[in-house]
């Protein structure tokens, strides 16, 4: 019986796991069975992922920057979905908030989502940074700590921030671009009311993490499975809907560097630790 | 205690990958996990089993309960929700806390009778304090369910 290759995802919501149930009937019905192991937070698989405890990690970037710095880099990133791929950020005010430009936010309030969230908080914080405004000496921070563990995953973090620059609370407010997407879609957003001030270069969102030690031919054939999945055959779209993807994609890591940047400029994992 | 002890034997058997059959007499019923959440599944799950178990409980034992009391009924329905402790114990979700059990369980009787409401009521309550299932599980798990009496 080939033993199947573990891989670490982070869930909160129980009807995720349905959409695990389905990856790993796909992979069984290829002949490279593999067995899901849930956690209920990132720092906790990444732990076990440098452990051995499992194979391959369904990563966040700020996940990734972690196993990348837990391993001195001896990990790779093997596979993502298109739609982690060139992923930005907005800063978005109020029409009539009397923010103009970016340095308009200087003495104002910019809200966030939670502390770990990478697109929520870290790379927008970051971004302005780099524009020369440093977050609690040129601006307040109103961050919006929901489900702090899971990485900004949870929207409830970026809907509450939101929540704060429609009410009056905050200036701004920092959203991934597919949220400021959907929410104009929906009606969540008036884009007569909120326009968007700023927005970060494009980065990488999750992937999935192997430590080097992995055999290099395991990933290779677990890599090509997952990459048989195709969006126009019916019994894979629904999960890839669920997902949220159209294809998957080879991993990589050249949009993680804002990321690595930010993280090493807050010392956040530094601060995590103490 | 009593020196009476009737056992009530049940046989579970799997049949076919992820389906399990309980033997009770001479009837038999599928179950087909221990908490699903899934929209649909070929069979109830093992969490269900034990709502639809209450639910049927309460309901035959309200209408015995009614009868012995002269009280007449034209209709009874319960709804019932089932909320795990943690559900992401029960997924195996690593660092969760808490438990997979049962932790409260809630709704409604709907009681359809021209009866006095009182009288309804009173059939209900000698039910819940003769129902074993009420029993068993208010010791581990919340249970509270309304009472509406419907002309």
């Amino acid at each position: 019986m080939i033993k199947p290759i573990l891989v670490g995802a982070v869930i909160y919501d129980p009807k995720v796991s349905i959409i695990w149930d389905i990856i790993k009937s796909f992979f069984a019905a290829e002949g490279c069975p593999i067995d899901c192991v849930f956690y209920t937070n990132y720092e906790l698989q990444v732990a076990a992922l440098v452990e051995r405890h499992i194979d391959v990690a369904w990563n966040s970037p700020l996940a990734w920057v972690d196993a990348h710095v837990r391993t001195d880099g001896r990990c790779r990133a093997i596979a993502m979905r298109d739609t982690d791929r060139d992923r930005i950020t907005h800063i978005v005010v109020r029409g009539d908030g009397g923010v103009g430009a970016v340095a308009d936010l200087r003495g104002r309030t910019l809200a966030t989502g939670a502390i770990d969230s990478p697109q929520a908080t870290l790379l927008p914080v970051e971004h302005l940074r780099r524009a020369g405004l440093v977050a609690g000496r040129d601006y307040g921070l109103r961050r919006h700590d929901l489900m702090v563990g899971k990485h900004g995953d949870h929207v409830g973090g970026e809907r509450e921030a939101l929540r704060a620059l429609e009410g009056g609370q905050a200036d701004a407010a920092a959203m991934l671009d597919l949220n400021w997407d959907t929410w104009c879609a929906d009606g969540t957003i008036d884009p007569g009311r909120l326009r968007i001030l700023t927005s970060t270069p494009p980065f990488d969102h999750c992937n999935f993490t192997v430590l080097e030690s992995f055999a290099a031919d395991r990933a290779a054939e677990w890599a090509a499975v997952l990459f048989r999945m195709q969006y126009d055959n019916p019994a894979h779209r629904e999960m890839m809907d669920l997902e949220g993807l159209k294809a998957w994609l080879p991993g990589r890591v050249s949009g993680y560097t804002a990321l690595t940047a930010a993280v090493r400029q807050s010392r956040y994992f530094e601060r995590a630790v103490s | 205690m009593a020196d009476i002890d009737h056992p009530f034997p049940v046989r579970i058997q799997r049949t076919s990958p992820g389906v399990a059959r309980a033997y009770a007499r001479t009837q038999s019923f599928d179950i087909g996990s221990q908490a699903s959440v899934r929209e649909t599944d070929d069979a109830p799950s093992a969490v269900e089993y034990v709502l639809g178990a209450l639910g049927g409980d309460l309901v035959t034992g309200l209408e015995r309960a009614a009868e012995r009391e002269g009280v007449s009924l034209h209709g009874i329905e319960i709804a019932l929700n089932g909320r795990l402790d943690n559900i992401l114990t029960h997924l195996g979700v690593v660092g969760e806390q808490g438990h997979p059990g049962l932790a409260a369980i809630e709704g409604t009787a709907y009681v359809g009778s021209d009866a006095e409401e009182d009288a309804v009521r009173q059939a209900w309550q000698r039910t819940l304090e003769r129902s074993p299932l009420y029993h068993t599980l208010t010791h581990c798990a919340t249970v509270a369910i309304a009472l509406k009496v419907i002309r």
